[in-house]
């Protein structure tokens, strides 16, 4: 699913050059959930980027679903973006002015338009309800995420991340901003909804309890990765 | 990509709503209805206009002269007379009319009129049958009978006549049968026409005033049985009658003639309401602009989440023009509204009564400009959403985002999006412009303007930061330096403002100058009573009865009506038919007798025009000579031909200097003279001045009337002496310079009144922008002050910060505006008009305590709700 070779990604700010990642090799298979640990500034969320094709490498390849990131251009990798990946963000980034309801069918909504086709919606809000019934917030549904609490506004993003039924399912420090006791209800959602799906996921996390309940963990240091248990 | 989803996006974000776009919506809406209201009326007036048809006229054409008809003329009109086509022919001149029951002396146009006009319309007159029984046979209705008059309205006010009462014209005196209350060619009485008294055709010699050296007018209506026979006559004759020096017309030109009229002034209207559009749409560019950065972040998600840049941009874009549609619907409601008001506020100045009216093309045409404004100003700031980086969605919410700024300048979408902008702006000038090159000038004097008003705002604010004391309290500088937080719209607040007050400062100081001068022509030491057509014979009794009534006589001057013979021996009629040898292409050559000193053409009209010229030893105090010596005694060229000095300006457009000779016809005497001096005149300063002035001894053998100008400063001493005259010599002509002055000022005070208020829509308009500026830092406002009161400060304190901030705001805005305002009268009054300016600086001072009072009091009332909230309440609905 996910295949990262060489990954280099340096960046030149003043003059000097900062090169976070040296090297990195990943491999991601279908159902396969990889948790990247590290220290704070050893490049998770640029390493992340990378493979979402937010940004691209100084040198390396990435290939989701066998399509080679470096051939697509901005527009396509938006398509593909749209298409395979979903996203679970630490600061879960719910569009304000839109319900829960509406936030989870936006990249339904989004694909629909790409498509180029009207879409069935009635189909889209059917999908987000029952997504939103599965995080447990099925009565919230028409609430803005400023009524939410910030565990309730992750579960709607957990819900918006599996809307299009992605192969592919990058996260970054999804439990960061949640107590122990919500994140612990949030890497069930995470591990249930990954089963039915059997999407590749990447979790970058500092949280050990989730890090356990991942098929892997690599550890990030000095921008390379080292493979652990 | 389609726009469904971008359309559903926007729906939804719009239902967030965005406070300062729908406030800058707001300002949209105004600059609509002005430009609504002004298209409405001009097109009630068109309406109004084109409904009149032929009875614009009464006939199917009209000829008129300065002269009586010559053979040509009159053969043609007997011609068409035999062949069954009606014609009325009418004689017209001013006369002092006298209605001796009110003791009142009017100047007023006699109109004489026999045929069978009207051939269309109806004179309507109250009582009714007044204009039937103008016109029956007076000789049958018995000689102890006087003729009877019809007078307009306007003549019947001014007299305080009305049906029943006598009133004198000349020798001659009329019953009053009734009052016109509708006749065609009788536009509603406009300021500068004179009201007019209508008498039958055969008690016109009763009159005694129709004989040589009046200023009659001779006219002819025509039925020939429609338009299009009319406009055969005049094609197949224009050559006859150009040269006979009629004037023809049909109703169709009449027509044009006032459209375009109405149309010229209503686009200088309209101009001043297009600031407020304008204005609009800077408020939506600040707007979007603040659209932009809050929604940057949701953008990037957007993209993140795979949506395209085009349907990113396409959400923000189709809600500011949902908005700006909805607010073009309003304003263009408000406008059909307001033009109701608008013929109100032009009374006295229209050629028509105007019925209100809504027209679909221009609220269609209003809708279009609004939407459209909206899309030039906004797309260049919501580029930046498109712009939004996907990875932002990554990164911590805290630390902001940025569009990738630092390819900004290097967009070619940037400068395409800057490029339609102006193109934009260019476009509605010239199409809202009296002509394109009006509207291009407008523009870019708009958009100096508005650079100018943004450096001065910048600059002054920076100064205030820079140079503000340390020592200086703490809500002052805090107060200065919430004019530079993120997101500030200092910018449009201070061109919005600023452009607002420069309007109305530019107005006041353009109407007070204008006024002034009009003060200065009547003041103290000026005449006030003018008295012309006086013949050779009558002067001396008329200075006589002038002096008699212990009134000065501030000269007498002879007025002799002159026109162009030939200029250096080449006849004028050579000269005007042909383009002569110059216009094959020939350059001017020294052996072209018509070329003159100068080498330049001689301007058609310049050759054409009659010359009202008189004869003195001495310059005015409003003249200086520029060249050649004034009566030059040592002059030697030719047979001693008379002497004649000429005004620069004619001296150009006739093509002569020193040395050249013209040959003057007066009452079929020819005269030879030279130029041997050319004079500056001063036209603007009241005095009587004459393109040319001959040296005494040459045209005492033309005939001349005089003009005696005295000073007479009591009203009615004033009528009293006008009566006299009236009664002694009944063909001298009075004007009352106040009455004139009283017409100036009416009309300046209407245009001005007019203007005043289409600049109100650009002041409510700046006004809005103001508040969309409040409401758009309302956020940061709140958390500095809750962080403020938390810390301790006192309610007062925060007040006097916004305080201080409104009262920099507002004054650096008025200040601008007004110091801008104070060059844009000089270079209107003292460059444009030629008049001396006085900066009004009373009124400039007022409006700038004004416009910092109004952003003050804004500021104040926005702020007191942050002060008012609890800490507690602010800061939970502070999370974002
Ligand atoms: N645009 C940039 N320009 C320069 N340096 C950058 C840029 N983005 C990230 N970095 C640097 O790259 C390094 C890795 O950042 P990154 O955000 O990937 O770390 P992280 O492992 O996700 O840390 P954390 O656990 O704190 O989220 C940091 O030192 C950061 O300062
Ligand atoms: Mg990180």
């Amino acid at each position: 699913m996910i295949l990262a070779e060489g990954l280099v990604r340096a960046y030149t700010a003043g003059g000097r050059t900062l090169t976070v990642l040296s090297g990195v090799d990943l491999t991601v298979a279908a159902g396969e959930i990889v948790a990247i640990v590290g220290p704070s500034g050893s490049g998770k969320t640029t390493l992340l980027g990378l493979l979402a094709g937010l940004d691209r490498p100084t040198r390396g390849t990435v290939r989701l679903d066998g399509e080679l990131l470096a051939d697509l251009d901005q527009e396509g990798l938006a398509r593909l973006r749209a298409e395979k990946v979903g996203f679970v963000f630490q600061t879960f980034q719910l569009l304000p002015t839109l319900t829960a309801l509406e936030n989870v069918m936006v990249p339904i909504e989004i694909a629909t338009d790409r498509a180029g086709h009207r879409g069935d919606r009635n189909a889209a809000e059917r999908r987000a309800r029952e997504l939103l019934g599965r995080v447990g917030l099925a009565e919230r549904a028409d609430h803005y995420p400023s009524q939410l609490s910030g565990g309730e506004q992750q579960r709607v993003g957990l819900a918006r991340a599996f809307a299009n039924r992605p192969t592919i399912l990058l996260a970054d420090e999804p439990t960061g901003n949640l107590d122990a006791d919500t994140g612990a209800e949030v890497i069930d959602l995470l591990v249930e909804l990954n089963r039915e799906a059997d999407t590749a996921m990447v979790l970058v996390t500092h949280d050990t309890e989730l890090a356990a309940r991942a098929s892997r963990v690599v550890r990030l240091r000095d921008g390379q990765l080292a493979g652990a248990t | 990509m389609s726009l469904r989803f971008a359309a559903r996006m926007a729906r939804r974000d719009a239902r967030a709503g965005s406070g300062t776009l729908v406030l800058c919506g707001g300002a949209i809406a105004l600059g609509v209805a002005a430009l609504v209201a002004l298209g409405s009326f001009r097109a009630s007036v068109a309406d109004a206009v084109a409904r009149q048809g032929r009875d614009m006229l009464g006939a199917d054409a009209a000829f008129s002269s300065r002269h009586a008809f010559p053979d040509s003329v009159r053969r043609l009109l007997d011609s068409l007379s035999r062949t069954g086509a009606g014609v009325s022919r009418s004689t017209g001149f001013p006369s002092m009319v006298l209605a001796p029951g009110s003791g009142a002396v009017r100047l007023l146009e006699v109109r004489a009129i026999e045929g069978g006009w009207p051939f269309y319309g109806e004179v309507e007159t109250s009582p009714p049958g007044a204009w039937a029984a103008l016109h029956r046979d007076t000789a049958a209705a018995g000689a102890d009978l006087l003729p009877l008059a019809v007078l307009d309205p306007e003549a019947a006010a001014q007299l305080s006549a009305s049906a029943g009462d006598t009133v004198t014209v000349g020798r001659a005196r009329f019953v009053v049968a009734g009052v016109a209350t509708a006749m065609p060619d009788h536009p509603p009485t406009r300021v500068f026409d004179r009201p007019r008294v209508y008498i039958p055709a055969g008690d016109l010699a009763s009159t005694d005033l129709v004989r040589r050296g009046s200023l009659i007018t001779y006219g002819a209506y025509l039925d020939v049985g429609g338009s299009g026979a009319a406009r055969t006559i005049l094609d197949g004759h224009r050559g006859m009658l150009r040269r006979a020096g009629v004037r023809a017309t049909t109703p169709a030109r009449e027509q044009e003639r006032l459209t375009s009229g109405v149309g010229y002034g209503t686009r200088f209207l309209g101009l001043v309401g297009l600031a407020a559009l304008l204005l609009g749409g800077l408020g939506v560019a600040s707007a979007a602009r603040v659209l932009a950065a809050t929604r940057l972040r949701s953008a990037a998600l957007l993209r993140c989440l795979g949506a395209s840049r085009g349907s990113v941009l396409s959400i923000f874009l189709l809600e500011t023009l949902a908005l700006a549609l909805v607010a073009s619907a309003l304003g263009a409601a408000a406008g059909i509204g307001v033009q109701a008001w608008l013929p109100h506020l032009l009374s006295g100045l229209l050629p028509v009564s105007v019925r209100f009216g809504v027209h679909p093309g221009v609220v269609a045409a209003g809708l279009g400009v609004g939407v459209g404004s909206a899309f030039a100003f906004a797309l260049l700031p919501l580029l930046d959403v498109r712009d939004a980086p996907p990875l932002a969605a990554l990164r911590r919410a805290e630390s902001g985002v940025d569009a990738e700024g630092r390819r900004r300048w290097r967009d070619p979408r940037r400068w395409g999006a800057a490029g339609l902008l102006a193109a934009a702006v260019a476009a509605l000038c010239v199409w809202q412009a009296p002509s394109p090159l009006t509207g291009l000038a407008y523009a870019g004097g708009l958009a100096l303007l508005s650079l100018l008003l943004a450096a001065v705002g910048r600059g002054l604010a920076w100064a205030a930061r820079r140079f503000l004391p340390h020592g200086a309290p703490y809500a002052l500088r805090q107060g200065v330096s919430n004019l530079f937080r993120p997101r500030n719209q200092t910018l449009a607040v201070v061109v919005a403002l600023g452009l607002g007050t420069f309007l109305i400062g530019t107005l006041a100081a353009v109407e007070s100058s204008v006024v002034d001068r009009l003060r200065l022509a009547t003041g103290p030491g000026q005449p006030d009573l003018v008295l012309f057509d006086i013949q050779p014979d009558q002067r001396d009794s008329v200075l006589d009865l002038v002096r008699r009534g212990g009134h000065p006589a501030l000269g007498a001057t002879p007025i002799a009506v002159l026109r162009i013979a030939s200029l250096n021996g080449v006849d004028a009629a050579h000269l005007r038919a042909g383009e002569g040898r110059r216009a094959s292409g020939a350059a001017p050559s020294d052996s072209d007798p018509a070329a003159g000193q100068t080498g330049r053409r001689p301007e058609r009209w310049a050759l054409g025009r009659e010359y009202r010229s008189t004869w003195r030893d001495s310059l005015t105090a409003t003249e200086t000579l520029v060249a050649g010596r004034w009566w030059d005694s040592a002059w030697a060229g030719g047979p001693r031909p008379g002497q004649v000095s000429l005004a620069t300006g004619i001296a150009g457009d006739l093509g002569v200097g020193i040395g050249d000779t013209i040959t003057w016809e007066a009452a079929g005497r020819r005269l030879t003279t030279v130029v041997t001096s050319l004079r500056d005149v001063d036209w603007a300063r009241p005095a009587l001045n004459f393109f040319a002035v001959f040296q005494p001894g040459v045209l005492e053998t033309v005939p001349a009337t005089w003009v005696v100008l005295t000073r007479i400063p009591d009203p009615r001493a004033r009528a009293a002496l006008q009566r006299d005259l009236v009664e002694r010599f009944p063909s001298v002509s009075a004007v009352d310079l106040s009455r004139i002055e009283a017409a100036v000022r009416q009309v300046v005070g209407t245009v001005a009144e007019a203007v005043r208020f289409m600049t109100l829509f650009s002041v409510m308009a700046g006004l809005l922008i103001l508040v969309a500026a409040i409401w758009a830092s309302r956020r940061q406002r709140l958390r500095e002050s809750v962080l403020l009161r938390t810390l301790g400060a006192r309610a007062a304190t925060i007040r006097s910060i916004h305080l201080a901030e409104y009262a920099c705001l507002g004054g650096l805005a008025g200040l601008a505006g007004t110091g801008l305002a104070a060059v844009a009268g000089w270079a209107l009054v003292a460059r444009g008009f030629g008049l001396p300016y006085r900066t009004p600086v009373g009124s400039l001072a007022l409006l700038w305590l004004a416009t910092s009072a109004a952003a003050v009091l804004v500021g104040a009332l926005a702020g007191g709700k942050a002060v008012r909230r609890p800490p507690l309440e602010v800061l939970r609905g502070l999370e974002e």
